[in-house]
Protein backbone atom coordinates (compact mmCIF):
# COMPACT_ATOMS: atom_id res chain seq x y z
CA UNK A 1 0.00 0.00 0.00
CA UNK A 2 1.29 3.39 -0.53
CA UNK A 3 1.34 5.68 2.14
CA UNK A 4 -1.72 7.72 0.87
CA UNK A 5 -3.52 4.51 1.51
CA UNK A 6 -2.13 3.73 5.15
CA UNK A 7 -5.21 4.19 7.55
CA UNK A 8 -4.41 7.67 9.83
CA UNK A 9 -6.02 5.24 13.01
CA UNK A 10 -4.96 2.46 14.73
CA UNK A 11 -7.66 0.18 16.47
CA UNK A 12 -6.95 -1.23 20.40
CA UNK A 13 -9.54 -3.05 22.47
CA UNK A 14 -12.04 -1.02 24.89
CA UNK A 15 -14.34 -2.49 27.67
CA UNK A 16 -16.28 -0.06 29.20
CA UNK A 17 -18.02 -1.30 32.46
CA UNK A 18 -21.28 -0.05 34.49
CA UNK A 19 -21.86 -1.32 37.30
CA UNK A 20 -24.51 -0.77 40.21
CA UNK A 21 -26.15 -1.89 42.56
CA UNK A 22 -30.50 -2.19 42.46
CA UNK A 23 -32.83 -2.10 45.89
CA UNK A 24 -36.02 -3.91 44.85
CA UNK A 25 -37.77 -2.92 42.15
CA UNK A 26 -35.74 0.11 41.45
CA UNK A 27 -35.76 2.00 37.96
CA UNK A 28 -32.78 4.29 36.82
CA UNK A 29 -32.91 5.91 33.84
CA UNK A 30 -30.20 8.14 31.97
CA UNK A 31 -27.16 6.06 33.26
CA UNK A 32 -24.21 7.61 31.21
CA UNK A 33 -21.53 5.34 30.28
CA UNK A 34 -19.13 8.12 29.21
CA UNK A 35 -16.69 7.13 26.22
CA UNK A 36 -13.56 8.38 25.90
CA UNK A 37 -12.44 12.33 24.53
CA UNK A 38 -9.58 10.49 22.59
CA UNK A 39 -11.22 8.30 20.51
CA UNK A 40 -14.71 6.77 18.85
CA UNK A 41 -15.74 3.74 20.40
CA UNK A 42 -17.09 0.48 17.62
CA UNK A 43 -19.73 -1.29 20.43
CA UNK A 44 -19.16 -4.78 19.01
CA UNK A 45 -21.00 -7.01 22.27
CA UNK A 46 -22.78 -6.57 25.38
CA UNK A 47 -22.14 -8.92 28.50
CA UNK A 48 -22.29 -9.07 31.84
CA UNK A 49 -23.52 -11.10 35.22
CA UNK A 50 -26.07 -9.94 38.00
CA UNK A 51 -27.72 -11.88 41.42
CA UNK A 52 -31.21 -11.34 39.38
CA UNK A 53 -32.82 -10.81 36.55
CA UNK A 54 -33.47 -7.10 35.48
CA UNK A 55 -34.69 -5.42 32.58
CA UNK A 56 -32.65 -2.88 30.19
CA UNK A 57 -32.85 -0.34 27.61
CA UNK A 58 -29.81 1.62 26.10
CA UNK A 59 -29.47 4.18 23.38
CA UNK A 60 -27.72 3.88 19.97
CA UNK A 61 -25.56 7.08 19.17
CA UNK A 62 -28.07 9.15 17.17
CA UNK A 63 -29.76 8.86 20.94
CA UNK A 64 -32.93 6.57 20.65
CA UNK A 65 -33.44 4.15 22.02
CA UNK A 66 -32.65 0.76 21.03
CA UNK A 67 -35.73 -0.94 21.98
CA UNK A 68 -39.46 -0.35 22.23
CA UNK A 69 -39.13 -1.56 25.52
CA UNK A 70 -36.59 -2.82 28.39
CA UNK A 71 -35.06 -5.98 27.27
CA UNK A 72 -35.08 -8.93 29.96
CA UNK A 73 -31.39 -9.55 30.69
CA UNK A 74 -31.41 -12.99 29.87
CA UNK A 75 -32.15 -12.01 25.99
CA UNK A 76 -29.77 -9.45 25.37
CA UNK A 77 -27.20 -10.27 27.82
CA UNK A 78 -24.26 -12.53 26.46
CA UNK A 79 -21.11 -14.39 28.25
CA UNK A 80 -17.54 -13.38 28.52
CA UNK A 81 -16.92 -15.51 25.88
CA UNK A 82 -19.26 -14.38 23.40
CA UNK A 83 -20.94 -10.78 24.25
CA UNK A 84 -24.19 -10.51 22.07
CA UNK A 85 -23.23 -8.66 19.02
CA UNK A 86 -24.87 -5.78 17.05
CA UNK A 87 -25.18 -4.24 13.47
CA UNK A 88 -22.17 -1.94 14.23
CA UNK A 89 -22.74 1.25 16.30
CA UNK A 90 -20.15 3.82 16.70
CA UNK A 91 -20.69 6.21 19.54
CA UNK A 92 -18.48 9.46 19.32
CA UNK A 93 -15.74 10.20 21.04
CA UNK A 94 -16.70 12.69 24.35
CA UNK A 95 -19.93 11.34 23.98
CA UNK A 96 -22.39 9.75 27.01
CA UNK A 97 -22.02 6.27 25.16
CA UNK A 98 -24.83 3.54 25.56
CA UNK A 99 -27.09 5.64 28.14
CA UNK A 100 -28.90 2.77 30.07
CA UNK A 101 -32.17 2.41 31.25
CA UNK A 102 -32.47 -0.23 33.94
CA UNK A 103 -35.03 -1.99 36.06
CA UNK A 104 -35.02 -4.49 39.14
CA UNK A 105 -37.25 -7.32 38.53
CA UNK A 106 -35.42 -9.96 40.80
CA UNK A 107 -37.34 -9.08 43.71
CA UNK A 108 -34.77 -8.31 45.71
CA UNK A 109 -31.08 -6.51 45.83
CA UNK A 110 -29.16 -7.09 42.45
CA UNK A 111 -25.77 -6.35 41.90
CA UNK A 112 -25.47 -5.80 38.00
CA UNK A 113 -22.60 -5.74 35.99
CA UNK A 114 -22.63 -4.95 32.24
CA UNK A 115 -20.00 -4.46 30.01
CA UNK A 116 -19.81 -3.08 26.71
CA UNK A 117 -17.15 -4.33 24.50
CA UNK A 118 -15.45 -3.08 21.24
CA UNK A 119 -12.91 -1.52 19.62
CA UNK A 120 -11.30 2.48 19.96
CA UNK A 121 -10.10 3.92 17.05
CA UNK A 122 -7.73 6.58 17.85
CA UNK A 123 -6.72 8.95 15.11
CA UNK A 124 -2.85 8.88 14.70
CA UNK A 125 -2.63 12.10 12.36
CA UNK B 1 -10.82 -26.32 3.56
CA UNK B 2 -8.21 -26.27 0.93
CA UNK B 3 -10.81 -25.93 -1.80
CA UNK B 4 -11.82 -22.96 0.47
CA UNK B 5 -11.31 -19.55 -1.65
CA UNK B 6 -8.34 -17.90 0.30
CA UNK B 7 -9.81 -14.44 1.93
CA UNK B 8 -7.37 -11.61 2.20
CA UNK B 9 -6.82 -10.40 5.76
CA UNK B 10 -6.94 -6.85 5.13
CA UNK B 11 -10.53 -6.71 3.02
CA UNK B 12 -12.46 -8.00 6.37
CA UNK B 13 -13.79 -5.88 8.37
CA UNK B 14 -12.49 -7.25 11.72
CA UNK B 15 -14.53 -4.44 13.64
CA UNK B 16 -18.03 -5.77 12.81
CA UNK B 17 -19.34 -7.47 16.03
CA UNK B 18 -21.26 -10.05 13.84
CA UNK B 19 -18.53 -10.90 11.79
CA UNK B 20 -18.29 -14.69 12.74
CA UNK B 21 -14.56 -14.95 11.98
CA UNK B 22 -13.87 -12.52 15.04
CA UNK B 23 -16.16 -14.42 17.40
CA UNK B 24 -14.83 -18.09 18.54
CA UNK B 25 -18.34 -18.76 19.26
CA UNK B 26 -19.25 -18.20 15.78
CA UNK B 27 -16.88 -20.14 14.37
CA UNK B 28 -16.91 -22.61 11.17
CA UNK B 29 -15.88 -25.01 13.95
CA UNK B 30 -17.94 -24.15 17.19
CA UNK B 31 -21.14 -23.51 15.23
CA UNK B 32 -21.36 -24.10 11.75
CA UNK B 33 -24.93 -22.91 11.62
CA UNK B 34 -24.08 -19.49 12.91
CA UNK B 35 -21.43 -19.03 10.96
CA UNK B 36 -22.82 -19.67 7.76
CA UNK B 37 -26.12 -17.65 9.20
CA UNK B 38 -23.47 -14.59 9.21
CA UNK B 39 -22.13 -15.48 6.60
CA UNK B 40 -25.48 -14.86 4.51
CA UNK B 41 -25.25 -12.66 1.06
CA UNK B 42 -28.02 -10.42 2.70
CA UNK B 43 -26.13 -10.91 6.50
CA UNK B 44 -22.60 -9.36 4.90
CA UNK B 45 -24.30 -6.71 2.98
CA UNK B 46 -26.62 -5.48 6.15
CA UNK B 47 -23.02 -5.85 8.27
CA UNK B 48 -21.12 -2.94 5.54
CA UNK B 49 -24.41 -1.13 4.73
CA UNK B 50 -23.85 2.59 5.75
CA UNK B 51 -26.89 4.23 7.41
CA UNK B 52 -27.40 1.29 9.31
CA UNK B 53 -29.29 1.78 12.95
CA UNK B 54 -30.28 -1.11 15.45
CA UNK B 55 -33.64 -2.06 16.70
CA UNK B 56 -35.48 -4.34 19.07
CA UNK B 57 -38.48 -4.97 19.51
CA UNK B 58 -40.13 -6.76 22.69
CA UNK B 59 -42.80 -8.42 22.05
CA UNK B 60 -45.37 -7.91 23.56
CA UNK B 61 -45.77 -4.62 25.38
CA UNK B 62 -45.09 -4.61 28.98
CA UNK B 63 -48.44 -3.84 30.14
CA UNK B 64 -49.52 -7.42 28.43
CA UNK B 65 -46.73 -9.37 29.07
CA UNK B 66 -48.13 -11.50 32.04
CA UNK B 67 -50.77 -14.62 29.83
CA UNK B 68 -53.06 -16.70 31.68
CA UNK B 69 -53.25 -20.73 31.06
CA UNK B 70 -53.99 -21.54 27.48
CA UNK B 71 -54.64 -17.58 25.86
CA UNK B 72 -53.15 -16.33 22.59
CA UNK B 73 -51.74 -13.24 22.07
CA UNK B 74 -51.32 -11.63 19.02
CA UNK B 75 -48.98 -8.63 18.76
CA UNK B 76 -48.60 -6.10 16.17
CA UNK B 77 -45.00 -5.15 16.24
CA UNK B 78 -45.10 -1.44 15.63
CA UNK B 79 -41.68 -1.62 13.43
CA UNK B 80 -40.03 0.96 11.07
CA UNK B 81 -40.66 0.97 7.30
CA UNK B 82 -38.02 -1.99 6.16
CA UNK B 83 -37.14 -3.36 9.41
CA UNK B 84 -34.84 -6.65 8.58
CA UNK B 85 -35.02 -9.49 11.09
CA UNK B 86 -31.91 -11.03 12.16
CA UNK B 87 -32.76 -12.72 15.51
CA UNK B 88 -35.17 -13.55 18.00
CA UNK B 89 -35.11 -14.42 21.40
CA UNK B 90 -37.65 -15.73 23.71
CA UNK B 91 -37.85 -15.75 27.37
CA UNK B 92 -40.27 -16.34 30.41
CA UNK B 93 -40.66 -15.71 34.12
CA UNK B 94 -42.80 -17.18 36.56
CA UNK B 95 -43.28 -19.06 39.80
CA UNK B 96 -42.28 -22.70 37.72
CA UNK B 97 -40.62 -21.03 35.51
CA UNK B 98 -38.18 -23.62 34.69
CA UNK B 99 -41.02 -26.00 34.09
CA UNK B 100 -43.31 -24.07 32.08
CA UNK B 101 -43.30 -23.39 28.35
CA UNK B 102 -45.35 -21.29 25.58
CA UNK B 103 -45.46 -21.43 21.94
CA UNK B 104 -44.54 -18.32 19.54
CA UNK B 105 -44.08 -17.09 15.62
CA UNK B 106 -43.49 -14.38 13.90
CA UNK B 107 -45.76 -13.63 10.36
CA UNK B 108 -45.39 -11.26 7.67
CA UNK B 109 -48.45 -8.95 8.04
CA UNK B 110 -48.12 -8.63 3.94
CA UNK B 111 -47.50 -11.79 3.05
CA UNK B 112 -48.66 -14.11 5.17
CA UNK B 113 -44.37 -16.32 5.30
CA UNK B 114 -44.05 -16.96 8.61
CA UNK B 115 -40.26 -18.01 10.49
CA UNK B 116 -41.33 -21.32 11.72
CA UNK B 117 -43.76 -23.75 9.87
CA UNK B 118 -45.60 -24.28 13.23
CA UNK B 119 -45.15 -22.13 16.30
CA UNK B 120 -42.10 -23.19 17.99
CA UNK B 121 -41.23 -24.10 21.89
CA UNK B 122 -39.59 -21.29 23.85
CA UNK B 123 -37.99 -23.81 25.55
CA UNK B 124 -36.57 -25.09 22.37
CA UNK B 125 -35.39 -21.76 21.46
CA UNK B 126 -33.62 -20.24 24.51
CA UNK B 127 -30.48 -20.85 25.55
CA UNK B 128 -31.16 -21.01 29.38
CA UNK B 129 -33.05 -23.92 29.07
CA UNK B 130 -31.80 -25.78 26.17
CA UNK B 131 -28.35 -26.45 27.37
CA UNK B 132 -26.25 -23.81 25.26
CA UNK B 133 -26.15 -20.51 28.07
CA UNK B 134 -22.96 -20.13 26.87
CA UNK B 135 -24.03 -18.94 23.87
CA UNK B 136 -25.45 -15.81 22.55
CA UNK B 137 -29.14 -15.22 23.88
CA UNK B 138 -30.95 -15.04 20.88
CA UNK B 139 -30.88 -17.12 18.03
CA UNK B 140 -30.03 -16.21 14.44
CA UNK B 141 -31.99 -16.95 11.05
CA UNK B 142 -30.43 -18.56 8.86
CA UNK B 143 -31.05 -14.98 6.57
CA UNK B 144 -32.23 -11.87 7.76
CA UNK B 145 -35.95 -11.07 7.02
CA UNK B 146 -37.40 -8.14 5.12
CA UNK B 147 -40.39 -6.69 6.28
CA UNK B 148 -41.34 -4.49 3.53
CA UNK B 149 -43.13 -1.56 3.48
CA UNK B 150 -46.11 -1.33 4.46
CA UNK B 151 -45.93 -4.97 6.21
CA UNK B 152 -44.40 -5.26 9.66
CA UNK B 153 -44.20 -8.57 11.96
CA UNK B 154 -46.96 -9.85 13.84
CA UNK B 155 -45.84 -12.29 16.72
CA UNK B 156 -48.40 -15.40 18.21
CA UNK B 157 -47.99 -16.28 21.86
CA UNK B 158 -49.60 -18.94 23.24
CA UNK B 159 -49.19 -20.00 26.76
CA UNK B 160 -49.55 -23.38 26.80
CA UNK B 161 -48.90 -23.75 30.99
CA UNK B 162 -51.12 -24.00 33.39
CA UNK B 163 -50.33 -21.11 34.93
CA UNK B 164 -50.08 -17.52 34.26
CA UNK B 165 -46.82 -16.28 33.61
CA UNK B 166 -44.35 -13.66 31.83
CA UNK B 167 -44.07 -14.11 28.28
CA UNK B 168 -41.60 -12.06 26.10
CA UNK B 169 -40.24 -12.35 22.16
CA UNK B 170 -37.46 -10.16 21.41
CA UNK B 171 -36.79 -9.44 18.14
CA UNK B 172 -33.34 -8.09 16.66
CA UNK B 173 -33.21 -6.31 13.64
CA UNK B 174 -31.80 -3.53 12.12
CA UNK B 175 -33.41 -0.58 9.34
CA UNK B 176 -31.48 1.56 6.71
CA UNK B 177 -31.98 5.34 6.32
CA UNK B 178 -30.66 7.30 4.36
CA UNK B 179 -26.65 8.28 5.45
CA UNK B 180 -27.85 11.90 5.33
CA UNK B 181 -30.44 11.88 7.52
CA UNK B 182 -28.39 10.51 10.58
Amino acid sequence: MSDANQPDYVEEPQLYPYTVSLSNAQHLENQSVNIDRDADFTLTGVNGSSTGRYTLNFRTPSGRLISTAEILDTDIIGTANQPTAFMPMVYRAGSVGPQLNITDVSGSTNAVSIVFSGIRRVKTT
Amino acid sequence: MLSEAWIDPRSVDWTDGLNPLRVPGWSRNNSPYAYQALQDPFMQALRIAGGIENRIYVAPEPAAQLVTPGATVDFEVPSEPNFWLYAVAASNQGDDEDLQDFLFNVTDSETGATLFSQPVSMTTMNPQRNGTADRSPYYLLSTPHLFASPSYPVVRMINTSADSQIIRVTLFGCVEYDRRTL
